[in-house]
């Protein structure tokens, strides 16, 4: 018979009292299939036949039930046992364990929290997000308003689109109450396509009715409590327009990267934004479905004959999309952190594992009594190793349900570190707890092996005098995790070092502007019932303001520096060659250059004297360069899309509108004219009179009319906030080598007392000889400063790589100078000694009566 | 009694048992089986079946004679014991009471 390789394994597992028949039903069968098949379909038929006999009935047991029960129960009861018996160690034990255990486990919430977002929509594989692709300016996920009603008109493979647009907050009124919200315009697809819940009412028949309107559940209890909302009526501020509440949806998940509060179907859509939402302009957030089954590469060649059939000659791009499962993970900045959590979670997890079975081993010399004792009473080998298994799977699980309570029980904290948005319910810890439990269960039987293959593999006479020198001088594999554990916190600390030293590189360089003493007001122009007479009356705020002592100057912006709009623009040179320059814009009046102490390198600012001189500009440094100018004279510019043409007034010193990570870009100053009003108000005040000031606006801000309560910014803070991803990372790899450094110290301590107690007698000896204690404990060390070293020297190179790899993101840098080297290796040498140095020299104190004796 | 649980296939198992006698061995009693109810058995199924049914002491179990198909190996027989029989009776007789409780009017829907 040509298949015996099956049989063969059948023999072995199955039990011996029915083998013999089994074996023969099975050549029994398979001679007939051979007789009735082709001889692959034989064999198939025998093979299957062959699995199906694995079931647990037929099976040999591996232990015999009650026998095993039992073992278990005493196993169990050892275990614990002696996990009270040497309560040292095993504090020590669950210290680095749970620590290790919760550091992890935080960690990996972090990432499964990060890669959960937009997963639950039902047709999340089917949902792409619209982009463009640009020949100079990359790949972006916006695209023209028009672009996804066209698709879809023209692909049949598309069954639905949606533009979703949030781009102002709206003042609506119930029943007395004026609340402001953010409001979403979607197009009647969205209701289909996404998985958003809806808690009552119809959505798709909400978003097809002009007149109607989406909630939130929040937004609901927030104007009607927990009546009943549908049908219900809100008013605009002006009164002048109404919104029937047609469905109220549940809040948008935490993790979704699409957010609403109010929705209105495209209909509602404001003036300005079907004015700009043509073929030109790029900035609407659209959202196709393809068929089921429809792979979106396949129809490239249809997006591109839409693209070149719509899009304006000189303003070419071409469609990219992207399916929304990943849409996050790749454009929220966060996918480079995520891979380096998940990274530091698995060293973590690996440095808290192999200390365990470090510290397993040297505590096993305790226990080598113990050990051949059990085994002249004849206990074998495997039910040893079962015994130690038992205890560190007991440790492991003990530290890992701890891990979970302490990583939950800290949410709050990470959340708000990292702000995030983890949740707590009570289905997360039920999700969790197996999953730590098979982990902990798993790693606990796989660290007690090691320690226990060890012991138990010693020779009975040896142990039972509790000779440990025998067979003990190999720890090859714990001296390369050591140095392994090093290198890890060595390289951790520098970082941290290197983090906090850019940061504070960043927020101390000079910014070309005087960020200090400066609050900026800002104004809601639709938190205004009247709009008309709202210009009139900040502008008398202004006056005011400018009026007071202590206030020095005041201006009008559109924006706050640090946080300008993504706004650019094409420019050309209507004087001088027709060069065409890529330039980000914002709008000031004449008095943000005084206000902010900003630099005027070249020409003049703006003159809100020269009333009819209104279309003219300041320009940066950096766009004077990318102009490629050498003087002011007669310099013109037109901006694309538009027929006017605008004299370069001044030239701005470069300073820093954004963190100083990125570079200063070109940038063009538009000017509000000579009376302007505009969305920020900068109030430079005298310094120390910061409470006048706010005093002074708090009591004023209700003369102005609006809505909103006062809602005002310091300068310095804003650019502060900006280093708050970078803060955030130096956090997490600080507490991080913090805490890998402990465990490695750990594992040292754990190596080097294991190593000493074998050397009990060689101190003795050299003490009688005459050394001293510090020749003693130096001898002692020598070993493990070795180890100590060799990670440093790992430590440099992988240091200098990662350091300038980290520095490659910011456009000014520090550089990485010796001094970190220094500090680093300093803080590592000085752990090093407390523990290796002091339990080495401890060892030296021991008195030789007592370390010679032997019995 | 739980003891006397049969499951239906084991019920199927064990009347063939009866049904074949002297000839019940694994490979026969799935043949049987098969020709009868017309559905494929897996013979993982049997065994597992047989060892319950051992178990719970229906059917009894003897080593036959080996032969040349059987690579050498001896068949088990399986033979149906007393409390195998009085269960099979019992099953019967709870089924036939059930049936005469339906009343007419529900045995008339029979095609």
């Amino acid at each position: 018979m040509k298949v015996k390789w099956p049989l063969t394994w059948i023999k072995r597992i199955i039990a011996p009292e029915l083998v013999e028949h089994i074996e023969g039903d099975l050549h029994e069968l398979y001679i007939d299939y051979m007789s009735n098949y082709p001889g692959w379909k034989a064999n198939l038929l025998f093979y299957l036949d062959c699995i199906q006999m694995l079931r647990p009935l037929l099976l040999k047991p591996l232990l015999s039930r009650s026998k095993f029960k039992t073992m278990l129960v005493h196993n169990f009861k050892l275990g614990y046992r002696n996990l009270l018996k040497y309560k040292n160690y095993t504090t020590i034990n669950l210290i680095g364990l749970v620590l290790g255990f919760s550091a992890a486990m935080t960690l990996l919430r972090v990432v499964q929290y990060e890669s959960s977002f937009d997963q639950f929509h039902t047709d999340v594989d089917q949902i792409h997000r619209l982009g463009e692709y640009h020949e100079e300016y990359g790949t972006y996920y916006q695209t023209r308003t028009p672009a996804s009603e066209k698709l879809k008109e023209e692909i049949p493979e598309i069954t639905a689109a949606t533009r979703i647009f949030s781009p102002t907050l709206l003042w609506l009124e119930h029943g007395g109450k004026m609340l402001k919200n953010g409001v979403t315009y979607v197009d009647p697809d969205f209701a289909s396509m996404f998985s958003f819940e809806v808690i009552e009412g119809d959505l798709t028949k909400t978003l097809q009715t002009k007149g109607q309107i989406a909630i939130t559940l929040d937004i609901s209890k927030a104007y009607f409590g927990y009546e009943d909302a549908i049908g219900k009526v809100l008013v605009s501020a002006d009164g002048k327009t109404q919104y029937t509440i047609g469905a109220v949806l549940e809040n948008p998940p935490v993790n979704s990267s699409i957010w609403y509060e109010l929705m209105l179907s495209w209909d509602h859509i404001p003036d300005w934004v079907r004015e700009a939402g043509n073929w030109e302009n790029t900035f609407m957030n659209s959202y196709l479905k393809v068929q089921k089954g429809v792979a979106i590469s396949s129809l490239t060649d249809k997006f591109l004959a839409v693209s070149t059939a719509n899009f304006p000659e000189d303003n070419p791009s071409i469609f990219q999309t992207i399916s929304l499962r990943d849409y996050y993970r790749e454009t929220s900045g966060n996918k480079t952190t995520v891979w380096s959590l998940t990274i530091i979670a698995g060293i973590i997890l690996i440095i808290a594992f192999v200390n365990f079975i470090n510290l397993l081993t040297s505590q096993s010399l305790d226990r080598i009594k113990e050990v051949a004792i059990n085994k002249v009473m004849g206990s074998k080998r495997a039910e040893i190793v079962t015994q130690f298994s038992m205890e560190s799977t007991l440790l492991f699980l003990i530290s890992g349900v701890m891990a979970l309570g302490i990583s939950l029980a800290l949410t709050e904290m990470i959340n708000r570190y990292l702000e995030l948005e983890l949740i707590i319910d009570s289905s997360v810890p039920s999700k969790l707890l197996p999953l730590t439990i098979i982990i902990s269960v798993t790693l606990g039987i796989l660290a007690g092996l090691y320690p226990s293959m060890y012991l138990s593999k010693k020779d009975i006479i040896t142990s039972l005098k509790g000779d440990l020198k025998k067979g003990s001088q190999r720890h090859t594999i714990q001296r390369v995790l050591i140095v392994l554990q090093y290198t890890v916190s060595i390289v951790l600390i520098a970082g941290a070092f290197l983090i906090w030293n850019q940061i504070s590189f960043m927020k101390n360089k000079d910014l070309s502007l005087d960020e200090k003493n400066v609050l900026i007001v800002e104004v809601d122009f639709t938190s205004f019932p009247d709009p008309e007479k709202s210009e009139r009356k900040v502008m008398m705020l202004k006056q005011k303001l400018a009026e007071q002592s202590f206030i020095e100057s005041t201006a009008f912006a559109w924006n706050m520096p640090g946080h300008y709009d993504y706004n650019y623009n094409e420019f050309d040179d209507v004087t001088g060659s027709a060069k065409k320059v890529h330039l980000r814009q914002t709008t000031i009046d004449a008095d943000v250059v005084p206000t902010l102490n900003l630099t005027i390198v070249k020409g003049e600012n703006f003159d809100p004297t020269l009333k009819t001189e209104t279309n003219v500009v300041l320009i940066n440094e950096a766009a004077f360069e990318a102009m490629g100018w050498t003087d002011l004279d007669n310099k013109n510019i037109q901006a694309y899309g538009d027929n006017e043409t605008y004299r370069v007034r001044g030239v701005v010193k470069n300073f820093h509108y954004q963190s100083v990570a990125n570079n200063i870009e070109p940038m063009i100053y538009w000017y509000s004219g000579p009376d302007p009003v505009s969305r920020m108000i900068y109030v430079r005040y005298a310094p120390g009179e910061v409470e006048r000031n706010i005093e002074f606006l708090k009591s004023h801000w209700s003369s102005v009319g609006s809505l909103a309560s006062l809602n005002y910014h310091f300068l310095d803070a804003t650019y502060d906030k900006l280093y708050r991803s970078e803060e955030r990372t130096g956090m997490i790899v600080s507490t991080f080598s913090l805490i890998g450094i402990f465990l490695a110290s750990m594992g040292l301590l754990a190596l080097a007392s294991f190593t000493i107690r074998q050397k009990t007698k060689e101190i003795g000896i050299r003490k009688v000889m005459g050394a001293s204690k510090m020749q003693i404990a130096s001898i002692l060390s020598r070993k493990f400063f070795l180890l100590v070293i060799i990670a440093i020297t790992i430590s440099y190179p992988t240091i200098w790589y990662f350091g300038n790899e980290y520095l490659e993101n910011f456009s000014y840098q520090i550089t990485i100078t010796p001094v970190l080297y220094i500090i680093s290796t300093l803080i590592v040498i000085t752990i090093g000694v407390l523990s290796v140095g002091l339990r080495a020299y401890a060892a030296a104190s021991m008195d030789p009566s007592q370390s010679l004796r032997d019995e | 009694m739980k003891k006397s649980q049969l499951g239906e296939f084991e019920e199927i198992v064990l009347l063939t048992i009866a049904v074949l006698n002297e000839d019940a061995y694994g490979i026969a009693i799935k043949k049987e089986i098969e020709e009868r109810t017309e559905r494929k058995v897996s013979i993982g199924a049997l065994q597992t079946a047989f060892k319950r049914m051992e178990d719970k002491g229906f059917i009894t179990s003897r080593l036959g004679e080996p032969t040349q198909k059987r690579g050498g190996k001896r068949k088990r027989y399986y033979a149906i014991t007393a409390q195998g029989v009085n269960t099979l009776d019992n099953i019967r007789d709870i089924r036939a009471r059930l049936w005469q409780a339906i009343p007419q009017t529900i045995l008339d829907y029979r095609a």
